[in-house]
Protein backbone atom coordinates (compact mmCIF):
# COMPACT_ATOMS: atom_id res chain seq x y z
CA UNK A 1 0.00 0.00 0.00
CA UNK A 2 2.96 2.33 1.04
CA UNK A 3 4.00 1.82 -2.43
CA UNK A 4 1.52 2.23 -4.40
CA UNK A 5 1.18 5.88 -2.50
CA UNK A 6 4.47 6.79 -2.90
CA UNK A 7 3.40 6.20 -6.94
CA UNK A 8 0.19 8.00 -6.91
CA UNK A 9 2.14 10.72 -5.03
CA UNK A 10 5.16 10.79 -7.83
CA UNK A 11 2.56 10.69 -10.70
CA UNK A 12 1.02 13.43 -9.45
CA UNK A 13 4.21 15.76 -9.30
CA UNK A 14 5.05 14.71 -13.11
CA UNK A 15 0.94 15.47 -13.52
CA UNK A 16 1.72 19.05 -12.27
CA UNK A 17 3.90 19.83 -15.26
CA UNK A 18 1.26 20.42 -17.55
CA UNK A 19 0.18 23.27 -15.57
CA UNK A 20 1.50 26.68 -16.81
CA UNK A 21 4.99 27.61 -15.51
CA UNK A 22 3.51 30.44 -13.65
CA UNK A 23 1.00 28.48 -11.64
CA UNK A 24 3.28 25.53 -10.56
CA UNK A 25 5.22 28.27 -9.24
CA UNK A 26 2.87 29.59 -7.59
CA UNK A 27 0.87 27.00 -6.19
CA UNK A 28 2.99 23.89 -6.96
CA UNK A 29 4.41 23.56 -3.65
CA UNK A 30 0.61 23.78 -2.11
CA UNK A 31 -1.16 21.67 -4.51
CA UNK A 32 1.71 18.35 -3.83
CA UNK A 33 1.39 19.06 -0.24
CA UNK A 34 -2.19 18.84 -0.12
CA UNK A 35 -2.22 15.70 -2.21
CA UNK A 36 0.28 13.91 -0.04
CA UNK A 37 -2.15 14.41 2.92
CA UNK A 38 -5.51 13.13 1.19
CA UNK A 39 -3.41 10.17 -0.21
CA UNK A 40 -1.84 9.28 2.93
CA UNK A 41 -5.08 9.92 4.91
CA UNK A 42 -7.17 7.85 2.12
CA UNK A 43 -4.63 4.73 2.53
CA UNK A 44 -5.49 4.39 6.20
CA UNK A 45 -9.46 3.87 5.20
CA UNK A 46 -8.59 1.29 2.73
CA UNK A 47 -7.59 0.58 -1.09
CA UNK A 48 -11.04 1.55 -2.43
CA UNK A 49 -10.49 5.34 -0.77
CA UNK A 50 -7.24 5.61 -3.06
CA UNK A 51 -8.49 4.36 -6.25
CA UNK A 52 -11.28 6.93 -5.17
CA UNK A 53 -9.33 9.94 -4.77
CA UNK A 54 -7.34 9.35 -7.86
CA UNK A 55 -10.03 8.89 -10.07
CA UNK A 56 -11.27 11.81 -8.39
CA UNK A 57 -8.06 14.26 -9.29
CA UNK A 58 -7.59 12.50 -12.75
CA UNK A 59 -11.27 13.47 -13.42
CA UNK A 60 -10.85 17.14 -12.94
CA UNK A 61 -7.12 17.56 -13.70
CA UNK A 62 -7.61 17.85 -17.54
CA UNK A 63 -10.42 20.33 -17.42
CA UNK A 64 -8.13 22.42 -14.91
CA UNK A 65 -5.05 22.27 -16.88
CA UNK A 66 -7.01 23.69 -19.63
CA UNK A 67 -8.50 26.16 -17.55
CA UNK A 68 -5.30 27.68 -16.19
CA UNK A 69 -3.61 27.89 -19.64
CA UNK A 70 -6.22 29.81 -20.73
CA UNK A 71 -6.21 31.88 -17.27
CA UNK A 72 -2.80 32.66 -18.13
CA UNK A 73 -3.03 33.30 -21.39
CA UNK A 74 -5.29 36.34 -20.93
CA UNK A 75 -3.50 37.59 -17.61
CA UNK A 76 -0.75 37.97 -20.20
CA UNK A 77 -3.00 39.50 -22.81
CA UNK A 78 -4.05 41.74 -19.94
CA UNK A 79 -1.01 42.43 -18.67
CA UNK A 80 0.05 43.52 -22.97
CA UNK A 81 -2.64 44.62 -23.80
CA UNK A 82 -5.00 46.28 -21.09
CA UNK A 83 -3.02 47.66 -18.16
CA UNK A 84 -1.96 50.61 -18.61
CA UNK A 85 -0.56 50.28 -15.36
CA UNK A 86 1.89 47.17 -16.06
CA UNK A 87 2.98 48.86 -18.98
CA UNK A 88 4.25 52.40 -17.32
CA UNK A 89 3.78 51.90 -13.57
CA UNK A 90 1.73 55.19 -12.23
CA UNK A 91 3.63 58.38 -12.58
CA UNK A 92 6.54 56.33 -14.08
CA UNK A 93 8.91 58.89 -16.31
CA UNK A 94 7.54 56.67 -19.10
CA UNK A 95 4.07 57.28 -18.60
CA UNK A 96 5.11 61.04 -17.93
CA UNK A 97 6.67 61.17 -21.33
CA UNK A 98 4.06 59.46 -23.08
CA UNK A 99 1.13 61.83 -21.90
CA UNK A 100 2.83 64.57 -21.90
CA UNK A 101 3.90 64.55 -25.68
CA UNK A 102 0.88 65.82 -26.45
CA UNK A 103 1.25 69.19 -24.34
CA UNK A 104 5.22 69.52 -24.85
CA UNK A 105 4.80 69.47 -28.86
CA UNK A 106 2.64 72.86 -28.09
CA UNK A 107 4.98 74.06 -25.62
CA UNK A 108 7.67 73.51 -28.26
CA UNK A 109 5.78 74.61 -31.38
CA UNK A 110 5.69 77.82 -29.67
CA UNK A 111 8.59 78.80 -28.49
CA UNK A 112 9.86 77.99 -31.90
CA UNK A 113 7.53 79.76 -34.04
CA UNK A 114 8.57 82.74 -31.28
CA UNK A 115 11.65 82.44 -31.97
CA UNK A 116 11.22 82.28 -35.79
CA UNK A 117 12.58 79.30 -36.25
CA UNK A 118 11.51 77.32 -39.49
CA UNK A 119 11.17 74.01 -39.64
CA UNK A 120 11.33 72.01 -42.61
CA UNK A 121 8.28 70.71 -44.16
CA UNK A 122 8.44 67.21 -43.40
CA UNK A 123 9.88 67.65 -39.81
CA UNK A 124 6.62 69.90 -39.70
CA UNK A 125 4.67 67.24 -40.60
CA UNK A 126 6.14 64.94 -38.60
CA UNK A 127 5.59 66.45 -35.71
CA UNK A 128 1.92 67.19 -36.93
CA UNK A 129 1.51 63.34 -37.10
CA UNK A 130 2.57 62.43 -33.77
CA UNK A 131 -0.61 62.97 -31.55
CA UNK A 132 -1.95 60.71 -34.20
CA UNK A 133 0.39 58.23 -33.87
CA UNK A 134 0.26 58.06 -29.89
CA UNK A 135 -3.48 58.08 -30.42
CA UNK A 136 -3.22 54.95 -32.92
CA UNK A 137 -0.32 53.77 -30.33
CA UNK A 138 -2.99 54.06 -27.29
CA UNK A 139 -5.29 52.10 -29.30
CA UNK A 140 -3.21 49.05 -29.69
CA UNK A 141 -1.90 49.52 -25.79
CA UNK A 142 -5.42 49.14 -24.60
CA UNK A 143 -6.25 52.40 -23.95
CA UNK A 144 -3.62 53.04 -21.59
CA UNK A 145 -3.78 56.05 -19.14
CA UNK A 146 -0.66 58.22 -20.92
CA UNK A 147 -3.40 57.86 -24.02
CA UNK A 148 -6.25 59.38 -22.58
CA UNK A 149 -5.75 62.84 -23.40
CA UNK A 150 -4.91 62.59 -27.26
CA UNK A 151 -8.71 61.12 -27.39
CA UNK A 152 -9.30 65.03 -25.97
CA UNK A 153 -7.60 66.23 -28.66
CA UNK A 154 -8.68 64.13 -31.45
CA UNK A 155 -12.58 64.94 -29.97
CA UNK A 156 -12.49 68.65 -30.71
CA UNK A 157 -11.86 68.73 -34.55
CA UNK A 158 -15.00 66.65 -34.35
CA UNK A 159 -17.15 68.53 -32.05
CA UNK A 160 -15.82 71.32 -34.64
CA UNK A 161 -17.31 69.05 -37.25
CA UNK A 162 -20.91 69.08 -35.60
CA UNK A 163 -20.52 72.79 -35.01
CA UNK A 164 -18.81 74.72 -37.54
CA UNK A 165 -21.36 75.74 -40.06
CA UNK A 166 -19.01 76.01 -43.05
CA UNK A 167 -15.29 74.95 -43.76
CA UNK A 168 -12.34 73.22 -41.57
CA UNK A 169 -9.17 73.66 -43.41
CA UNK A 170 -10.86 74.12 -46.59
CA UNK A 171 -12.84 70.60 -45.97
CA UNK A 172 -16.70 71.41 -46.50
CA UNK A 173 -18.48 70.03 -43.39
CA UNK A 174 -21.94 70.14 -44.69
CA UNK A 175 -21.50 68.79 -48.13
CA UNK A 176 -22.38 64.71 -48.69
CA UNK A 177 -24.30 62.29 -46.66
CA UNK A 178 -22.28 63.21 -43.64
CA UNK A 179 -23.09 67.21 -44.36
CA UNK A 180 -27.01 66.13 -44.60
CA UNK A 181 -26.66 65.07 -41.09
CA UNK A 182 -24.75 67.96 -39.63
CA UNK A 183 -27.64 70.53 -41.36
CA UNK A 184 -29.91 68.54 -39.95
CA UNK A 185 -29.02 68.05 -36.47
CA UNK A 186 -28.06 72.08 -37.13
CA UNK A 187 -31.61 72.74 -37.30
CA UNK A 188 -32.87 70.61 -34.98
CA UNK A 189 -30.40 71.59 -32.14
CA UNK A 190 -27.94 74.06 -32.25
CA UNK A 191 -30.25 76.41 -34.37
CA UNK A 192 -32.75 76.52 -31.29
CA UNK A 193 -29.74 77.41 -28.70
CA UNK A 194 -28.07 79.89 -30.74
CA UNK A 195 -28.57 83.21 -29.51
CA UNK A 196 -29.41 85.73 -32.67
CA UNK A 197 -27.49 88.88 -33.94
CA UNK A 198 -29.83 91.00 -31.94
CA UNK A 199 -29.66 89.21 -28.61
CA UNK A 200 -26.96 91.56 -26.02
CA UNK A 201 -23.51 90.97 -27.01
CA UNK A 202 -22.34 88.83 -23.77
CA UNK A 203 -25.15 86.67 -24.07
CA UNK A 204 -23.27 85.71 -27.92
CA UNK A 205 -20.09 85.45 -26.00
CA UNK A 206 -20.81 83.42 -23.10
CA UNK A 207 -22.51 80.68 -25.76
CA UNK A 208 -19.76 81.41 -28.27
CA UNK A 209 -17.30 80.19 -25.76
CA UNK A 210 -18.96 77.28 -25.03
CA UNK A 211 -20.70 75.76 -27.63
CA UNK A 212 -17.20 73.42 -29.04
CA UNK A 213 -16.80 72.29 -25.62
CA UNK A 214 -20.39 71.59 -24.69
CA UNK A 215 -20.58 69.19 -27.32
CA UNK A 216 -17.32 67.81 -27.06
CA UNK A 217 -18.46 66.91 -23.72
CA UNK A 218 -21.27 65.23 -25.60
CA UNK A 219 -19.43 63.31 -27.07
CA UNK A 220 -17.43 62.15 -24.93
CA UNK A 221 -20.70 60.93 -22.96
CA UNK A 222 -21.48 59.07 -26.03
CA UNK A 223 -18.23 57.78 -26.38
CA UNK A 224 -18.52 56.34 -22.46
CA UNK A 225 -22.12 54.85 -23.49
CA UNK A 226 -20.33 53.09 -26.30
CA UNK A 227 -17.78 51.67 -24.02
CA UNK A 228 -19.91 50.25 -21.66
CA UNK A 229 -21.96 48.25 -24.05
CA UNK A 230 -19.02 47.40 -25.95
CA UNK A 231 -17.98 44.02 -24.49
CA UNK A 232 -14.55 43.91 -25.07
CA UNK A 233 -14.54 47.28 -24.19
CA UNK A 234 -15.44 46.41 -20.70
CA UNK A 235 -12.66 46.50 -18.74
CA UNK A 236 -11.96 50.15 -19.73
CA UNK A 237 -15.48 51.10 -18.80
CA UNK A 238 -15.31 49.38 -15.04
CA UNK A 239 -11.84 51.63 -15.01
CA UNK A 240 -13.31 54.93 -15.82
CA UNK A 241 -16.45 54.12 -13.28
CA UNK A 242 -13.89 53.31 -10.50
CA UNK A 243 -11.86 56.58 -11.63
CA UNK A 244 -13.96 59.33 -13.43
CA UNK A 245 -11.32 61.94 -13.32
CA UNK A 246 -9.99 59.67 -16.34
CA UNK A 247 -12.39 60.97 -18.55
CA UNK A 248 -11.75 64.34 -17.56
CA UNK A 249 -7.83 63.81 -18.40
CA UNK A 250 -9.49 62.71 -21.15
CA UNK A 251 -10.99 66.12 -21.93
CA UNK A 252 -7.78 67.92 -19.94
CA UNK A 253 -6.20 66.89 -23.25
CA UNK A 254 -8.61 69.11 -25.43
CA UNK A 255 -6.95 72.20 -23.82
CA UNK A 256 -4.27 72.02 -26.36
CA UNK A 257 -6.96 73.18 -28.93
CA UNK A 258 -8.58 75.86 -26.37
CA UNK A 259 -5.13 77.44 -25.80
CA UNK A 260 -4.55 77.31 -29.55
CA UNK A 261 -7.97 79.00 -30.13
CA UNK A 262 -7.96 81.60 -27.58
CA UNK A 263 -5.28 83.25 -29.55
CA UNK A 264 -6.75 82.11 -33.39
CA UNK A 265 -7.12 85.28 -34.16
CA UNK A 266 -4.35 87.16 -32.70
CA UNK A 267 -1.90 87.58 -35.52
CA UNK A 268 1.15 89.01 -33.52
CA UNK A 269 3.82 86.56 -32.90
CA UNK A 270 4.06 87.63 -29.41
CA UNK A 271 0.99 85.40 -28.12
CA UNK A 272 3.60 82.83 -28.86
CA UNK A 273 5.17 83.23 -25.66
CA UNK A 274 1.63 83.41 -23.99
CA UNK A 275 0.75 79.66 -25.66
CA UNK A 276 4.12 78.09 -24.52
CA UNK A 277 3.79 79.26 -20.90
CA UNK A 278 0.27 78.14 -20.44
CA UNK A 279 1.23 75.01 -22.09
CA UNK A 280 4.01 74.19 -19.67
CA UNK A 281 1.24 74.66 -16.97
CA UNK A 282 -0.68 72.18 -18.91
CA UNK A 283 2.41 70.26 -18.51
CA UNK A 284 2.77 70.75 -14.85
CA UNK A 285 -1.35 70.05 -14.26
CA UNK A 286 -0.70 66.72 -16.11
CA UNK A 287 2.24 66.10 -14.36
CA UNK A 288 0.87 66.06 -10.94
CA UNK A 289 -2.54 64.51 -11.99
CA UNK A 290 -0.76 61.57 -12.67
CA UNK A 291 1.61 61.47 -9.94
CA UNK A 292 -1.78 61.80 -7.26
CA UNK A 293 -2.66 59.40 -5.35
CA UNK A 294 -5.71 60.70 -4.27
CA UNK A 295 -8.89 61.39 -6.27
CA UNK A 296 -9.36 65.01 -5.03
CA UNK A 297 -5.89 65.77 -5.57
CA UNK A 298 -6.09 64.47 -9.05
CA UNK A 299 -9.58 66.83 -9.93
CA UNK A 300 -7.07 69.53 -8.24
CA UNK A 301 -4.25 68.79 -10.72
CA UNK A 302 -6.80 69.28 -13.80
CA UNK A 303 -8.20 72.20 -12.55
CA UNK A 304 -4.94 73.96 -11.31
CA UNK A 305 -3.65 73.36 -15.16
CA UNK A 306 -6.86 74.69 -17.03
CA UNK A 307 -7.36 77.80 -14.38
CA UNK A 308 -3.49 79.02 -14.49
CA UNK A 309 -3.40 78.43 -18.18
CA UNK A 310 -6.66 80.50 -19.23
CA UNK A 311 -5.29 82.88 -16.81
CA UNK A 312 -2.06 82.88 -18.97
CA UNK A 313 -4.17 83.23 -22.04
CA UNK A 314 -6.64 85.97 -20.78
CA UNK A 315 -3.62 88.23 -19.46
CA UNK A 316 -1.92 87.92 -23.28
CA UNK A 317 -4.95 88.44 -25.04
CA UNK A 318 -5.51 91.40 -22.46
CA UNK A 319 -1.83 93.05 -23.32
CA UNK A 320 -1.74 92.05 -26.61
CA UNK A 321 -4.96 93.73 -27.88
CA UNK A 322 -4.25 96.69 -25.22
CA UNK A 323 -0.95 97.50 -26.96
CA UNK A 324 -1.20 99.94 -29.62
CA UNK A 325 1.93 99.05 -31.43
CA UNK A 326 0.84 95.64 -31.80
CA UNK A 327 -2.79 96.23 -32.27
CA UNK A 328 -3.41 99.88 -33.89
CA UNK A 329 -6.54 101.36 -32.10
CA UNK A 330 -8.46 101.59 -35.42
CA UNK A 331 -8.57 97.79 -36.30
CA UNK A 332 -10.07 96.86 -32.98
CA UNK A 333 -13.73 95.98 -33.23
CA UNK A 334 -13.59 95.10 -28.86
CA UNK A 335 -11.82 96.45 -26.37
CA UNK A 336 -9.11 94.20 -23.79
CA UNK A 337 -11.28 93.67 -21.39
CA UNK A 338 -13.54 91.75 -23.48
CA UNK A 339 -11.42 90.07 -24.57
CA UNK A 340 -9.67 88.64 -21.05
CA UNK A 341 -13.59 88.36 -20.31
CA UNK A 342 -14.16 86.22 -23.62
CA UNK A 343 -11.11 84.24 -22.48
CA UNK A 344 -12.62 83.59 -18.84
CA UNK A 345 -15.87 82.40 -20.48
CA UNK A 346 -14.42 80.30 -21.86
CA UNK A 347 -12.43 79.02 -18.99
CA UNK A 348 -15.71 78.69 -16.88
CA UNK A 349 -16.78 76.42 -19.87
CA UNK A 350 -13.77 74.32 -19.89
CA UNK A 351 -14.00 73.89 -15.96
CA UNK A 352 -17.56 72.78 -16.51
CA UNK A 353 -16.85 70.35 -19.14
CA UNK A 354 -13.61 68.70 -17.72
CA UNK A 355 -14.08 68.44 -14.28
CA UNK A 356 -18.30 67.48 -14.84
CA UNK A 357 -16.58 63.61 -14.87
CA UNK A 358 -13.95 64.66 -11.88
CA UNK A 359 -17.07 65.38 -9.64
CA UNK A 360 -18.94 62.38 -10.43
CA UNK A 361 -15.36 60.84 -8.95
CA UNK A 362 -16.04 63.00 -5.88
CA UNK A 363 -19.10 62.21 -5.67
CA UNK A 364 -19.72 59.60 -2.43
CA UNK A 365 -20.46 56.10 -3.53
CA UNK A 366 -23.00 53.68 -2.74
CA UNK A 367 -20.33 50.96 -1.99
CA UNK A 368 -18.68 52.83 0.86
CA UNK A 369 -21.65 53.38 2.57
CA UNK A 370 -22.73 49.75 2.04
CA UNK A 371 -19.24 49.41 3.45
CA UNK A 372 -20.25 51.82 6.33
CA UNK A 373 -23.18 49.60 7.20
CA UNK B 1 -13.01 50.58 -5.78
CA UNK B 2 -14.55 47.14 -5.35
CA UNK B 3 -17.64 45.88 -7.79
CA UNK B 4 -20.84 45.31 -5.73
CA UNK B 5 -21.15 41.66 -4.02
CA UNK B 6 -24.32 41.19 -6.00
CA UNK B 7 -22.04 41.94 -8.90
CA UNK B 8 -20.32 38.32 -8.13
CA UNK B 9 -23.43 36.09 -7.57
CA UNK B 10 -24.81 33.68 -7.61
CA UNK B 11 -21.92 31.64 -6.59
CA UNK B 12 -21.47 28.08 -7.26
CA UNK B 13 -21.69 25.57 -4.83
CA UNK B 14 -17.98 24.95 -4.58
CA UNK B 15 -17.35 28.54 -4.39
CA UNK B 16 -19.69 28.93 -1.69
CA UNK B 17 -18.46 25.89 0.32
CA UNK B 18 -14.88 27.20 0.25
CA UNK B 19 -15.94 31.25 1.10
CA UNK B 20 -17.97 29.43 3.87
CA UNK B 21 -15.10 27.93 5.42
CA UNK B 22 -13.01 30.35 5.63
CA UNK B 23 -15.50 33.04 7.61
CA UNK B 24 -14.58 31.58 10.73
CA UNK B 25 -11.28 32.36 9.84
CA UNK B 26 -7.32 31.64 8.17
CA UNK B 27 -7.57 28.10 6.40
CA UNK B 28 -4.85 26.53 4.32
CA UNK B 29 -5.93 24.40 1.63
CA UNK B 30 -6.43 20.69 3.28
CA UNK B 31 -8.01 22.11 5.94
CA UNK B 32 -10.46 23.99 3.51
CA UNK B 33 -10.97 20.60 1.64
CA UNK B 34 -12.12 18.90 4.76
CA UNK B 35 -13.96 21.43 6.10
CA UNK B 36 -16.12 21.83 2.54
CA UNK B 37 -16.74 18.02 3.27
CA UNK B 38 -18.01 18.65 6.15
CA UNK B 39 -19.93 21.49 5.62
CA UNK B 40 -21.80 19.82 2.65
CA UNK B 41 -22.46 16.53 4.65
CA UNK B 42 -19.51 14.39 2.19
CA UNK B 43 -21.57 15.86 -0.99
CA UNK B 44 -19.04 18.12 -2.18
CA UNK B 45 -15.20 16.50 -2.25
CA UNK B 46 -13.13 18.61 -3.90
CA UNK B 47 -9.97 17.51 -5.99
CA UNK B 48 -6.89 19.09 -5.59
CA UNK B 49 -7.40 21.15 -9.13
CA UNK B 50 -10.77 22.10 -8.92
CA UNK B 51 -9.96 23.44 -5.01
CA UNK B 52 -7.14 25.57 -6.14
CA UNK B 53 -8.86 26.71 -9.33
CA UNK B 54 -11.39 28.09 -7.32
CA UNK B 55 -8.56 29.72 -4.85
CA UNK B 56 -7.15 31.16 -7.28
CA UNK B 57 -10.11 32.64 -8.95
CA UNK B 58 -11.17 34.33 -5.66
CA UNK B 59 -8.11 35.61 -5.57
CA UNK B 60 -7.87 37.30 -8.47
CA UNK B 61 -11.52 38.37 -7.81
CA UNK B 62 -10.09 39.77 -4.51
CA UNK B 63 -12.85 37.98 -2.11
CA UNK B 64 -10.12 36.26 -0.19
CA UNK B 65 -6.06 36.98 0.53
CA UNK B 66 -3.31 34.30 0.38
CA UNK B 67 -1.23 34.75 3.63
CA UNK B 68 1.95 32.80 5.96
CA UNK B 69 0.56 30.03 7.02
CA UNK B 70 2.09 30.07 10.36
CA UNK B 71 -0.69 29.82 13.34
CA UNK B 72 0.24 26.92 15.76
CA UNK B 73 -2.19 24.66 14.75
CA UNK B 74 -2.35 24.69 10.99
CA UNK B 75 1.83 24.28 11.22
CA UNK B 76 3.59 20.92 10.90
CA UNK B 77 5.45 18.99 8.27
CA UNK B 78 4.20 18.06 5.51
CA UNK B 79 1.06 21.15 6.29
CA UNK B 80 1.21 23.64 3.31
CA UNK B 81 2.58 26.66 3.72
CA UNK B 82 0.28 29.00 2.76
CA UNK B 83 -3.00 29.69 4.11
CA UNK B 84 -6.36 31.44 3.21
CA UNK B 85 -8.39 34.47 4.86
CA UNK B 86 -11.85 35.70 3.34
CA UNK B 87 -11.58 39.47 2.83
CA UNK B 88 -13.91 42.13 3.38
CA UNK B 89 -15.66 41.77 -0.04
CA UNK B 90 -15.46 38.49 0.07
CA UNK B 91 -17.57 38.20 3.44
CA UNK B 92 -19.72 40.82 2.02
CA UNK B 93 -20.35 38.59 -1.12
CA UNK B 94 -20.86 35.57 1.41
CA UNK B 95 -23.89 37.24 2.92
CA UNK B 96 -25.10 38.79 0.25
CA UNK B 97 -25.48 35.28 -1.42
CA UNK B 98 -26.70 33.61 1.86
CA UNK B 99 -29.09 36.16 1.95
CA UNK B 100 -30.27 35.89 -1.58
CA UNK B 101 -30.41 31.57 -0.88
CA UNK B 102 -32.84 32.25 2.25
CA UNK B 103 -35.02 34.33 -0.20
CA UNK B 104 -34.96 31.77 -2.92
CA UNK B 105 -35.85 29.20 -0.08
CA UNK B 106 -38.64 31.61 1.47
CA UNK B 107 -40.22 31.94 -1.56
CA UNK B 108 -40.26 28.23 -1.86
CA UNK B 109 -41.40 27.42 1.09
CA UNK B 110 -44.48 29.98 0.45
CA UNK B 111 -45.27 28.58 -2.45
CA UNK B 112 -44.97 24.90 -1.77
CA UNK B 113 -47.02 25.63 1.47
CA UNK B 114 -49.62 27.08 -0.79
CA UNK B 115 -49.99 24.65 -2.46
CA UNK B 116 -50.42 21.95 0.40
CA UNK B 117 -53.23 23.70 1.23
Amino acid sequence: MKRSVQILAQMYTRLLSLYPQQYRAEYGEELQAVFSLLVNEAAQRGRFSVIRLGWREMRDMPGAVIREHRRERRKRKMETRTSILSTFEPGSWREWLAAMTLFLLLALGSLLSYLHITLPLWLNWGLFLVPLLMFALGLIKGLPRWFLPYTGVIGVPLSWALTTRGTIMGINTRGGVVGSLLRWTDRQFFALLRPSASDPWIVRAVYGAGELWLVLLGIAAFTVLIVAACRPLRPFYLRLRDDWTLLSFGLYGAMVMAVLMAFDDYPHPHKQLYIFVASLILVAGAWVYLRSAHLWQRALALFGGITLSMAVAATGRAILYANPLLWPPAARGYTWQSEALCTVFLWGWLVAVVMTPALLALLPRPDKSLQAG
Amino acid sequence: MQAKPSSYLPLTEPTFYILLSLAPGKKHGYAILKDVETLSNGKVRLSTSTLYGALGRLLDQGLIERVPNDEEENTGPGLPRKAYILSEIGRRVLEAETDRLQSLVAVAHLRLGEEHT
